[in-house]
């Protein structure tokens, strides 16, 4: 655990020194770094719940209406949360963009 | 209030008390099973996966030893080794994976029951009861994982098999870095939503 908090710990101060000194970005503007930063995250958590649940009901509806087998194991799969972060990176980016503040601001 | 930034700060919140703290050790407690190992008329292994290839999932394999451990030391006279064909395309079940693990291991073909029906808990105990009934067993050593092992034996229980849970794992001992901590959190959120949906089912 240690070594992955020095190695975040490097890489972060390093980012920050970068942007602050070469690229001269503003101290302030780390607060709304950092609030768009959790809206980024929230995005893509409210997208792998509904993928989640509409895998699940895909999966029930399948087997209800006896079509094919298919297991719910299937939904728990790590490229559902690898999509599911291009999905909310993708809409919170052009909801913001669009409007200028994200649904439920 | 602006809902994206506070799902996000409760998430990011949650996972790093999940990864850093024990948390999830303690609410798996309520799925665990203790282990009860004494003598039975057969002990069966529940299917966990197979690959494509044929080969037995790491899951798989570690309850098919599991089992035949207990096999060896003289736990009862029977194996039961299960598992349906799942996403093989070498043409065999994982129950004849395990069929071939056991017969290398030395345990003899009349001593080893296959059984290669369902997909899912439910209906894999359904022909694991209906084997076990027709060599009048009626108690079993169950081999599953920690966090299967309470569902899985409500229900071969609800069946007329008198269970003795016998787990294949320890997870609730394992985690100690971030990642396994993760995983753990995963495994009880997919098992605990299994039990709650069995629960709602009336299946136990």
């Amino acid at each position: 655990m240690m070594l992955i908090l020095t190695v975040i710990a490097i890489t972060t101060v390093s980012a920050y020194l970068l942007g602050q000194r070469i690229r001269r970005r503003p101290v302030a503007a780390l607060s709304t770094a950092l609030t768009g930063m959790f809206e980024c995250v929230g995005a893509c958590v409210l997208f792998l719940l509904a993928n989640v649940a509409v895998g699940v009901s895909v999966v029930l509806a399948a087997r209800s209406a006896g079509w094919t087998f298919a297991s719910l194991y299937a939904v728990n799969d790590v490229t559902l949360v690898v999509l599911a972060v291009l999905q909310g990176l993708f809409f919170r980016f052009w909801w913001r963009s669009s409007g200028g503040a994200s649904p439920g601001a | 209030m602006n809902i994206l930034k506070w799902v996000g700060v409760t998430a990011l919140s949650g996972f790093l008390i999940s990864v850093t703290t024990p948390l999830w050790s303690y609410l798996a407690r309520p799925l665990v099973v203790e282990p009860s190992l004494a003598h039975a008329d057969a002990i069966v292994v529940l299917a966990a996966g197979i690959e494509p290839s044929g080969s037995l999932s790491s899951e798989s394999l570690r309850r098919a030893v599991h089992g035949l451990q207990l096999f060896k030391r003289g736990f009862a006279p029977v194996i039961l080794l299960s598992g349906p064909r799942g996403r093989s395309r070498a043409g065999r079940s994982e129950a004849d994976a395990r069929l071939d693990l056991a017969l290398h291991w030395g345990v003899p073909a009349d001593h080893i029951v296959v059984v290669s029906q369902g997909t899912t808990t439910w209906d894999e105990t359904q022909a694991i009861a209906s084997a076990l009934s027709a060599r009048r067993a009626s108690t079993a050593l169950l081999v599953t994982s920690s966090l299967h092992m309470k569902r899985a034996r409500a229900v071969l229980e609800r069946r007329g098999v008198t269970v003795l849970p016998a787990p294949s794992d320890d997870y609730l001992g394992v985690p100690r870095s971030p990642q396994q901590r993760f995983f753990l959190m995963l495994r009880v959120l997919e098992q605990g939503a299994a039990y709650l949906r069995y629960r709602a089912a009336g299946y136990i």
